[in-house]
């Protein structure tokens, strides 16, 4: 400010641009350091694989597993297992029994038995999730496996 | 101009405002040389300011809660050992915070011995205590929240000296604790005050004493021995311009003087790239030693067995020394000293709430002993000679009692001879 | 300073300050977890299909697909177990990566398969329980010595091989722990020599007195074997459990005399009878104590030798007898024949109903067995007054008694006698931390500074210890000849003893036993037995109403199961029912008369779940064919709805040839009620717990067609002959 207007690539000017650039790199790496200390370092800590009960244990029709946030569907011997988070949002879907359909809550979506669209503002269908038994018999669901809907259904 | 209309130079006038508000436009010389304070103050506003970073960075982390698995000790095992950096950021934090109580008694130190503290200083002298308080303070609650150990039982010992303080003792302990014992709700009030609370306070004092260097001439300085006029607030005798905003609020006792060009700098870029270098200096420091060694983590709080031995941070241990002695007949007194059926005033009062209450009444009284200034900026002035003395046996009676506390005492607190 | 140098010090300075962040960065770029995953996805990248198809937990899933993501490129991540029910958060998988892989057979840590059989879905999900429970360490740690707890004052350190099993006993309530051989045989030898007797060690262990009693001991042995017994009891008998108490030549005299003081009217007054005996008469006690009265199934005899080794591994149920000659005044040896449990109460030997020269022979051989000690022999040992020791003598050797803690063991009979324990309680002694344990001035290396070698080298030379008050309060801890795996067992049943607990949900019941029914059968029949079973010691080695031994089977429900005529003719003279068992059923001797009244009593020891109300099971023609199905059932193991169910002759034998691993039921009829045996096949497991036949959940029709078979060659049962009276 004082100072004159210091020539370009002055030896004033180097130094000055030296401790500038050297201070502005070093501030941006202590920002890159914070940003990595306030990402979660363990994110998907939670397993996504879940262990239910025995089959026995889910009566026909449709039950809603609280912990894994699926759904699971009954018929004869034959299951099948559906994610219950709404594809919109995120919301939890709720079983509309008498009508057949999923209902979500949050902003109105509807969902067929199956998993399909019925109405939006969701645009993909619920997820089916990979269906499997432990060597104990329980029933065993991988959140992170969907497979198409042909495969949904697994027979015990 | 009667109404405020934003000017593409509003940004750059505030950027301005904020920096006449600390720094005047010329400084002297004198100031400048290391030698003048060792730029104490200035280094403590440099740890002031990792330690709010790196605090607001730990805050993204802690949990304060007593739950062993996902409370507040959990999180610094997670700091430890699984967050990016965690272990720097927290040793940062840490032994920033411990130069700083270093640095501020060292800085209170140099204050005295130049006679800082004297007319027109003295308000900033005891906004200086102020903050001297707010730093210990903050010490003994940032102290507690790893919740390990030592710090469950620092804070229970600290509690009880609290609990000493005669008429307001029980109730101060409670609320400084939420309830009998060191517990969740101590946590969680702990946590208030040494994130926000006084945080807050200390920023308003540090604003006040920065503005105030300011406001008082800048650094005290030799020449104005004997003047009856002080230097003027804005340095070089210039009136503010309209809307720079630096309004004096004590005109008196400070007409304009002229800091002569030879004998004076500009600060920009003189003053700014010092305070640049020091940061920075700190920085390193401070990080580096993070790097180095690791804040300490105990085991787990556990209230049913105290740990041997029981040892406050380093600056709080001449308290601990003074309150494990015996202070005989006198410790046989009882409060109030009339009634017998009273509480007995024990070594807690004596050397742990009435000992430092008069140290501390004595160093605010300091300013106020001597009706005229006497060598001002001059370090051991012949003239405050005898205060000068007094004061360093103070300070190395304290540094001894810490000392003592720190290496010789073993467990029991039995005085051993380590090597 | 000019300018110039003001820049250029900035600059410097934050080169510096650049500096010191890079090196953060670097160190946290380098940490071996990071590599450990690396390597671990390069060395599977290959069979991935295979891998898919293996993995059937969760956790293998899981790590599969981080295994497949790094192996694509992705950054190695932090893995964590967290089993909130246990408060527990288990980073060990981020560096063991291959803990529940399927596919990983042998491999170096810390890419080692865990042992199968504990992490099995069935018994024990690593989701459900983690790493810490059984192995302790820090498990928020991701550096090894930390999460070892080799370093973090408070976490306890890493436990491996058996330590391990340490942790069993926290969930598990069932004695002994079916996988745990270690604890098992850690908590016999505990209970076994005493150390409850010195020590406090919680309610699974309370204190037992172990040794016989030490009043009377003047009418029972001399004062020379004494004194070689105290100088130290394993070189009398290398196999005893009486450890070797630190004793000055002085103590042992004074003991001595306290100890041989002390008589017995009663054995006195046997007298003389037996010191001359024909040497005929010994040969005859041999044949009789190795084949009618068992001995040899319980003790060990010179130049005998045990078939089947010992029931519990390493455990003889009862003494030596090699040189009870020596040791023995055969008029103690008579008194003890005559009523064992009042002579030696803590020990399991029944009474046998022998008398007149059975009796004799039999003391005749016990006396005869010498040893090689040239000790005289213990003849009738007359009281005499000259010898008495006097009150002076007679207080030392009580005060070394108390000090040394003799009555931690034995009932001294001394009302005089302190019964309180002298050591330390070792209930929660596997919470120690390290730093809480008081070496004493031993030199000890830091790295070894905790519990599991203060344990061993404790059981090892129990009084290396002291400190410096060692000749004031000397430590007493006598020692135990334990071997090395012994000692092993010890410490880890040891660091069992805890005070930490695991939610109610986790805990494994003691397995419910017959307990739960003996009392419908009326409050009177237990009453009616008792002084029979504790006059022939019978809950010495079997239980009732889950008081009593666990040698053998216990009795309840015995009045449903076994045929009457059958169980009167084991009686008198048991033969073994089941191959490979070790400790047969003695013959006790039983007079007529007492025979029928325990038959009686037994008779009415019934279990509820076995209904007398089944459907006829032989006598018709109809039966007959009944029991030919029942036959091919058997045989071919094909159920009525053409299912296979189980093959009973697998194991079994009936008549035609079959498997041994189950007892032989060709003769079953004879001693088994049919009730019994039909709510055996339908109930399995449900009826007899601890059974090692499996439970086929056979339907009514199989179940009634199999007892047919079981029972087709007898004749129909009369009522009255069989079932309860
Ligand atoms: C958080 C703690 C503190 C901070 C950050 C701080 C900061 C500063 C700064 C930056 C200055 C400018 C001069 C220099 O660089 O030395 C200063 C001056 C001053 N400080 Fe402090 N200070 C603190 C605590 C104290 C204490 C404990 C006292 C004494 C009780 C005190 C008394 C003064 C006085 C009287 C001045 C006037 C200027 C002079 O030295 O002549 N301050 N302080
Ligand atoms: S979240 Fe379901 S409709 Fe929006």
């Amino acid at each position: 400010m004082t100072d004159p207007a210091p020539q370009p690539l002055s030896r004033r000017g180097f130094l000055q641009a030296a401790a500038v650039g050297l201070a502005a790199v070093a501030t941006g790496l202590a920002a890159f350091m914070a940003a990595r200390f306030i990402t979660p370092a363990l994110p998907h800590a939670q397993l996504s694989d879940f262990t239910l009960d025995l089959p026995a244990a889910y009566p026909e029709g449709q039950s809603f597993v609280p912990t894994a946030r699926i759904f699971i569907e009954r018929r004869g011997n034959r299951f099948r297992c559906l994610s219950a988070e709404c594809t919109h949002l995120g919301c939890i879907v709720a079983w509309n029994a008498p009508r057949r359909e999923f209902d979500c809550p949050c902003h109105g979506s509807v969902f067929t038995a199956d998993g399909a669209v019925l109405k939006g503002p969701a645009a993909r269908p619920l997820p089916v999730l990979r269906l499997t038994r432990d060597a104990g018999g329980r029933l065993l669901v991988q959140r992170r496996t969907s497979v198409a809907p042909d495969q949904a259904w697994i027979t015990i | 101009m009667n109404t405020i209309t934003p000017t593409p130079d509003r940004p750059r006038s505030a950027y301005r405002n904020f920096y006449h508000h600390l720094h005047p436009l010329r400084i002297r010389r004198d100031s400048l040389r290391p030698a003048a304070t060792f730029g104490l103050g200035l280094i403590a506003v440099s740890l002031v300011i990792i330690i709010v970073l790196t605090g607001l960075l730990l805050m993204f982390h802690y949990v304060p809660s007593t739950d062993p698995t996902a409370g507040a000790y959990a999180s610094m095992q997670d700091l430890r050992w699984i967050v990016p950096f965690g272990r720097l950021v927290r040793a940062m934090h840490r032994w920033a915070a411990h130069f700083l109580v270093l640095v501020v008694v060292l800085h209170l130190a140099s204050v005295f011995l130049r006679g800082a503290f004297q007319v027109p200083r003295r308000t900033n002298w005891l906004c200086g205590l102020g903050l001297l308080l707010l730093v210990l303070a903050e010490s003994f609650t940032g102290y507690l929240l790893p919740w390990d150990q030592l710090a469950y039982w620092a804070t229970v010992v600290a509690s009880n000296i609290a609990g000493a303080v005669p008429l307001l003792g029980g109730w101060l302990r409670q609320v400084l604790l939420g309830g009998s014992d060191v517990s969740q709700v101590t946590l969680v009030r702990f946590y208030a005050l040494h994130v926000f609370a006084l945080p807050l306070l200390m920023f308003i004092l540090l604003a006040i004493h920065l503005w105030r260097v300011r406001i008082d001439g800048g650094l005290a300085h030799r020449s104005e021995n004997g003047v009856s006029v002080y230097p003027s607030p804005l340095g070089e005798g210039a009136a503010p311009a309209a809307g720079e905003g630096l309004r004096p609020r004590t005109p008196e006792p400070h007409p304009p003087t002229r800091l002569s060009e030879d004998s004076s700098l500009p600060t920009w870029p003189h003053l700014v790239l010092r305070e640049a270098a020091i940061f920075l200096a700190c920085l390193a420091v401070v990080a580096a030693a993070a790097l180095f060694f690791d804040a300490p983590l105990g085991e787990p709080a556990n209230p049913a067995h105290a740990p041997e031995p029981a040892k406050a941070a380093w600056y709080f241990l001449g308290l601990q020394e003074l309150v494990s002695y015996d202070y005989g007949p006198l410790s046989r007194l009882h409060w109030p000293p009339w009634n017998s059926a009273g509480p007995v005033l024990g070594p807690e009062f004596w050397g742990g709430v009435l000992l430092p209450f008069l140290l501390f009444t004595a160093l605010c009284a300091v300013p106020y002993l001597r009706a005229k200034p006497c060598g001002i900026g001059i370090y051991f002035a012949l003239g405050r000679r005898w205060s000068c003395i007094i004061f360093l046996a103070a300070l190395l009676t304290i540094a001894a009692l810490t000392f003592v506390g720190y290496f010789l005492r073993g467990p029991n607190w039995i005085l051993t001879w380590t090597w | 300073m000019n300018l110039d140098r003001l820049y250029s010090l900035v600059a410097a300075l934050s080169l510096t300050v650049l500096a010191v962040l890079l090196a953060a960065l670097w160190t946290e770029s380098d940490q071996p977890w990071q590599w450990y995953q690396k390597e671990f996805a390069a060395r599977t990248a290959a069979d991935r299909p295979a891998r898919l198809a293996a993995a059937s937990t969760p956790m293998a899933r899981r790590q599969l697909f981080d295994a497949i993501e790094l192996a694509d490129g992705r950054q190695p991540a932090l893995r964590e177990i967290a089993v909130p029910q246990l408060g527990e958060v288990s980073r060990c998988v981020t560096c063991h990566v291959a803990v529940t892989e399927p596919l990983v057979a042998r491999a170096e840590f810390p890419f080692k398969k865990h042992p199968e059989s504990y992490l099995d879905p069935r018994w024990h999900p690593v989701e459900r329980y983690g790493c810490l429970i059984c192995h302790g360490g820090e498990g928020r740690a991701t550096d090894a010595d930390a999460a070892h707890g080799l370093e973090v004052r408070g976490a306890t350190p890493r436990r491996s091989g058996e330590y391990v099993q340490a942790a069993c006993s926290r969930c598990h309530r069932e004695r002994p722990i079916v996988a745990a051989p270690a604890w098992n045989l850690g908590r016999a030898l505990v209970a076994e020599n005493g150390c409850s007797g010195c020590h406090d060690l919680g309610p699974d262990l309370p204190g037992a007195l172990t040794g016989p009693p030490l009043s009377g001991l003047g009418s029972k042995t001399t004062a020379a074997w004494l004194t070689e017994w105290l100088r130290d009891p394993a070189a009398v008998r290398p196999d005893t459990r009486m450890p070797r108490t630190p004793l000055a030549a002085e103590e042992i005299k004074s003991l001595v005399a306290l100890l041989s003081n002390s008589r017995e009217r009663q054995v006195d007054a046997l007298g003389d009878e037996f010191t001359s005996l024909p040497v005929d008469f010994a040969r005859r006690g041999r044949t009789l104590a190795q084949q009618d009265l068992a001995c040899a199934d319980c003790h060990d005899f010179p130049g005998l030798q045990r078939p089947g080794g010992y029931p519990i591994p390493g455990r003889r149920l009862a003494l030596n007898l090699a040189g009870a000659g020596d040791k023995l005044t055969p008029a103690w040896i008579a008194a003890l024949l005559d009523d064992p449990a009042r002579r030696l109460p803590t020990a399991e030997m029944p009474r046998y109903g022998l008398a007149g020269d059975d009796r004799r022979a039999l003391i005749a051989f016990l006396a005869g067995l010498r040893s090689s000690l040239k000790l005289p022999p213990p003849g009738r040992q007359p009281a005499d007054p000259a010898m008495a020791p006097n009150d002076a003598e007679l207080r030392k050797g009580r005060d070394v008694l108390a000090r040394q803690g003799c009555p931690s063991c034995h009932i001294t009979g001394d009302p005089t006698s302190s019964e309180l324990r002298i050591g330390p309680s070792l209930a929660t002694v596997g919470d120690l931390q390290p730093w809480q344990i008081d070496w004493g001035s031993a030199t000890v290396s830091p790295g070894d500074r905790h519990l599991i070698t203060y344990f061993l080298r404790k059981l090892q030379r129990p009084r290396q210890f002291h400190d410096d008050l060692g000749a004031v309060n000397p430590l007493r801890m006598p020692t135990f000849r334990f071997s090395g795996p012994q000692s092993r067992a010890v410490a880890t049943y040891l660091l069992s003893r805890s005070v930490r607990t695991v939610p109610d949900e986790y805990l494994v019941p003691r397995s419910a036993g017959p307990t739960a029914f003996v009392s419908s059968v009326g409050e009177s029949v237990p009453g009616r037995l008792a002084p029979l079973l504790s006059r022939y010691r019978c809950t010495a080695c079997h239980a009732l109403a889950g008081q009593g031994g666990a040698i053998a089977p216990a009795l309840d429900g015995l009045g449903t199961k076994l045929r009457t005529d059958w169980l009167r003719d084991y009686l008198a003279a048991p033969s073994p029912i089941r191959p490979g068992i070790q400790v047969s059923m003695p013959r006790l001797f039983l007079a007529p008369a007492e025979l029928d009244a325990i038959m009686v009593a037994l008779n009415a020891v019934a279990d509820p779940r076995v209904s007398a109300d089944v459907p006829a099971i032989s006598g018709s023609n109809a039966m007959a064919t009944e029991a030919e199905l029942g036959r091919k059932l058997f045989l071919t193991g094909v159920g009525s709805d053409g299912e296979t169910v189980g093959v009973c002759a697998a194991c079994h034998r009936h008549g035609s040839p079959g498997g041994a691993a189950g007892p032989d039921l060709t003769h079953a009829a004879a001693r088994l009620q049919s009730e019994w045996v039909y709510a055996w096949l339908r109930l399995g497991h449900r009826l007899v717990p601890a059974t090692r036949m499996p439970s086929f959940n056979l339907s009514d029709t199989e179940a009634r067609r199999l007892a047919a078979f079981v029972f087709s060659d007898l004749p129909a049962k009369t009522p009255g002959q069989g079932g309860k009276p």
